[in-house]
């Protein structure tokens, strides 16, 4: 891929613009990503107001969808993306040792945590959001307080999640809860007994949760504070055990077009300005010193840990077992 | 061969057709055959085999022959009716009805789909009612799983079984009913021993569009089947090709459509058999056809009618409205509750809309034009110039059309991911149009050769007979006599272009995003107003080109006259 774009004269060009850093930054830049439509919008809009000259073009659509769109222009040699961004971190790992990512790290980030600038700085966390137990507050009397709730008779066939196969989110929880000694694939065999609904994205099982249709339901955190606060009857309490982080991660490719355009907005992403429209947008913020959401202290939550290099090794033992505990046979 | 062959002179035209067909279809169709049938770049059977022994395969080919089968009863019983009523009965308030029945052809699918879950949907406003009225906990109606997916197919499919027998209609020559009826037959008599006779064709194609459809159909089982986890081949195929860490997926889903192409070739073999080769003595007559008296029962089968109209097409179209004007989700529908929110972020805070909307206009236009063009070649190959190996050519023209379009989108990936004779398509707008030619020509493909079919070729005989050159006779004599049947052929192909989902879900790309693509990932995303606002706003798009298009079609013959 980048080999070969380098034997034309237009990456020198490209190469000249980089050099010469972030003051000539314009253009098009573009953005595959699986971030929500109207968030990422709002995104584009205030980075853009601030940096006249630079056009964010954003390919949007669900992890897997993009994945499938990056791997054939992989194929193709010829990968459109200047940023990629979005709740697959074992993605990115590969990406990283194809030697596809542009190492990068921008003043603002020297303030974030180390572990969230992941491979020396090839891909990078910009923004915090869990995987958590959500409720209907209609429906629902008694607050549900741990991941085990989900499995309650209580709610059997009224219990949401997203399926591991369409979502980043979901298979981030599934490689979670599976090697943790509380819980295990006999967690998921009761999920299953309790009829669970799988649906394809935490958005559809967020809104699902609003209308009744689930009571309980393991889903994106941010998703349900952007609903209660419009007004909808739904909730999320911090499991006991403790939330799952959801990576999604950004990245700067090695291919880009626009590789100063690339970097101005990830700049954008670290700074104080892009990090309080996060948190405006029902996002935990990663720049240590803005406050988060309302009663959501960031260093002060539990956080389930997670293994990525059990997932990585794991990935196609857990999707198997998975389609065999869920998917019709 | 009454029309006589054709010179080598005149092959020139299908120069362009064979252009076409061979890189939108051809190719396309062969880079998939050949990843159903090899692996790592060598022969292989293994993925036929991998998916014929998976019990799975057969369960969810049983689904989607179950699914297409009764839907295609319901829309073919449907269409035929309605059609006779309208097209031959003192029906009260037909221009109404007429509408009433377009509808649901002019809102996409998966749209239908969304509309039917506002409707009947666990949540949805009936059983929201139910569940406030008697206190139960539990819905009273379920619509996930095969019930509501046949029905939702059934009531957005039936409008192309009605077009089909009413385009049929126009064409039988109303002097045959006249002379029957004259002859002391009754109105039923007629209608069964001349009429039904003479629109088999029409109805058998409008059934085999129908059941293809139906087939191929993504929108509808994905969003009323995936809940329930009842999969079609076409969601299966779907979900296969996402499933990208089970090793050789692409390969698999290339197999499982070779599978569905196979049934939909049989499908059409059978109706070309038995329909294909009939032609009648049928022409556009001046006279007016006999209109058949309801009598007593013409004030119940009206208000029947209109019953219909209002259930089937009114109240999911309302559901969508009120689902986009409601401030927050999962609240009672209140006054309080409703808002222009939905509106407002859709058309002022998502850039892409506007562009989105620019784009599917354009492409719906080309994809149209090109369609017509070639469906009429390809007729005139195939009904007048009879040349060898037609046949082929038609099977051309509708596979694209009968594998979902999940699978030709793939094909078309895989085909022009890199650029073909320095062509570079895929990541722009064209690899779009190119898609589109090739699933919506055999939509226009059958009205036109319908048309054809009925048009007795004594005229271009005798044009040509008087020195005409093909050209000639074509220019002065098909097209203007065929004009309804390519204006119609144009309609047929441009409304779904125009809302069209499933081939550029796989095949946009940054700024190059089409208006349907745009409402699912809002749906897709769980967004559901912001889905229902775009929604709303795609479905009066959509009834605003149709009848653009219908003025245009009712100004035509005046502007001749």
């Amino acid at each position: 891929m980048g080999q070969r774009r380098s034997r034309r004269p237009g990456c020198l060009l490209t190469l000249l613009l980089v050099s010469a850093g972030p003051a000539f930054a314009q253009g098009p830049v573009t953005l595959y990503t699986s971030e929500s439509q109207d968030k990422v919008n709002e995104m584009k809009t205030d980075f853009e107001k601030r940096h006249p000259g630079v056009a964010l073009n954003i390919y949007r659509s669900g992890t897997q969808v993009v994945i499938g769109k990056l791997q054939a222009e992989m194929q193709a040699g010829a990968i459109q993306a200047d940023l990629v961004w979005m709740a697959d971190i074992e993605f990115f790992n590969q990406l990283a040792r194809k030697n596809l990512l542009r190492p990068y790290t921008p003043l603002e980030a020297d303030r974030v945590p180390a572990k969230f600038r992941y491979e020396g700085g090839r891909y990078h966390e910009v923004r915090l959001i869990f995987n958590t137990v959500g409720f209907n507050t209609l429906r629902v009397k008694e607050r549900p307080a741990s991941w085990n709730d989900l499995a309650d008779p209580r709610y059997k066939g009224k219990v949401g999640m997203a399926s591991p196969f369409y979502s980043g989110a979901a298979f981030s929880t599934l490689g979670t809860l599976v090697p943790h000694p509380g819980f295990g694939w006999g967690f998921f065999a009761r999920l299953r007994d309790n009829a669970v609904v799988v649906e394809q994205s935490n958005g559809t099982v967020a809104q699902k949760l609003a209308t009744g249709e689930f009571q309980v339901a393991s889903v994106v955190d941010f998703f349900l504070r952007d609903m209660k606060a419009k007004g909808s009857p739904v909730d999320h309490v911090w499991p006991r055990e403790g939330a799952i982080l959801i990576p999604t991660p950004v990245g700067i490719l090695y291919g880009a077009r626009n590789a100063a355009g690339a970097q101005a907005f990830l700049r954008y992403l670290y700074s104080p300005d892009g990090q309080r429209l996060f948190v405006q947008q029902g996002y935990l913020p990663v720049l240590p010193g803005i406050d988060g959401p309302k009663g959501l202290p960031p260093e002060k939550l539990e956080i389930l840990p997670t293994d990525e290099a059990y997932i990585a090794a794991h990935r196609e033992e857990l999707k198997a077992r998975y389609r065999e505990l869920f998917e019709s046979k | 061969m009454t029309a006589g062959r054709a010179q080598v002179g005149t092959l020139l035209p299908l120069v362009p057709v064979a252009a076409v067909l061979g890189g939108a279809v051809c190719y396309p169709a062969l880079v998939l055959t050949w990843y159903g049938l090899s692996r790592d770049a060598l022969p292989s059977l293994a993925n036929l085999g991998a998916v014929l022994t998976d019990p799975d395969t057969w369960r969810v080919l049983a689904n989607t022959l179950y699914v297409a089968s009764l839907t295609t009863a319901g829309a073919g019983a449907l269409g035929t009716v309605l059609a006779l009523l309208v097209a031959r009965s003192d029906l009260p308030g037909r221009t109404l009805v007429q509408v009433g029945l377009i509808l649901p052809y002019l809102v996409p699918p998966f749209i239908g789909a969304m509309a039917w879950l506002y409707v009947l949907g666990p949540t949805g406003f009936l059983n929201q009612a139910w569940m406030n009225l008697s206190g139960s906990p539990d819905p009273l109606v379920g619509i996930y799983g095969s019930g509501g997916i046949v029905l939702a197919m059934t009531l957005y499919k039936y409008p192309i079984a009605y077009l089909t027998v009413l385009a049929g209609l126009a064409r039988v020559d109303p002097a045959l009913e006249e002379a029957a009826r004259s002859a002391g037959a009754s109105p039923w008599r007629a209608t069964r021993d001349v009429t039904l006779p003479l629109l088999a064709p029409s109805i058998a194609a409008g059934m085999t569009l129908v059941f293809l459809s139906a087939m191929a159909e993504f929108g509808t089982p994905a969003i009323l089947g995936f809940p329930a986890k009842y999969f079609v081949l076409a969601t299966k195929i779907y979900a296969t090709v996402l499933d990208f860490d089970r090793p050789y997926n692409l390969h698999l889903a290339a197999a499982l459509s070779l599978l569905l192409a196979t049934i939909a070739g049989g499908v059409l073999a059978i109706q070309r058999r038995w329909f294909g080769e009939r032609t009648f003595a049928v022409a556009p007559a001046p006279g007016r056809a006999p209109v058949v008296p309801l009598g007593r029962a013409r004030g119940w089968v009206g208000g029947g009618v209109a019953a219909f109209v209002v259930l089937t097409s009114g109240l999911p179209l309302a559901a969508v409205v009120l689902t986009a004007l409601t401030r927050a989700y999962g609240r009672p529908l209140g006054l309080d509750n409703l808002s222009l929110e939905n509106f407002r972020l859709v058309l002022f805070h998502l850039p892409a809309v506007w562009r989105a909307a620019r784009n599917s206009l354009l492409l719906a236009a080309l994809a149209a034009t090109v369609c017509v063009v070639l469906a009429l070649t390809v007729a005139y190959v195939q009904h007048r110039a009879r040349l060898a190996g037609s046949g082929a050519l038609e099977t051309l023209v509708t596979l694209p059309f009968a594998v979902p379009g999940t699978v030709l989108a793939l094909a078309v990936v895989l085909a022009f991911l890199r650029p073909v004779f320095g062509l570079r398509l895929y990541n722009t707008l064209w690899i779009i149009l190119v898609a589109y030619v090739a699933r919506f020509l055999a939509l226009a493909l059958r009205p036109v050769a319908a048309a054809l079919l009925q048009l007795h070729p004594a005229l271009e005989e005798a044009a040509r007979a008087s020195g005409a050159s093909l050209w000639r006779s074509l220019a002065d004599i098909t097209v203007p006599l065929l004009r309804s049947g390519l204006l119609a052929a144009w309609v047929l192909a441009a409304v779904p272009a125009l809302t069209e989902l499933t081939l550029s879900v796989l095949l946009w790309s940054a700024g190059n995003e089409t208006i349907g693509v745009m409402a699912f990932n809002l749906h897709e995303e769980g967004k559901v107003l912001l889905a229902a606002a775009l929604a709303s706003l795609i479905i009066a798009l959509s009834l605003a080109a149709h009848f653009v298009a219908r003025y245009l079609a009712a100004a035509e013959p005046l502007r001749d006259a």
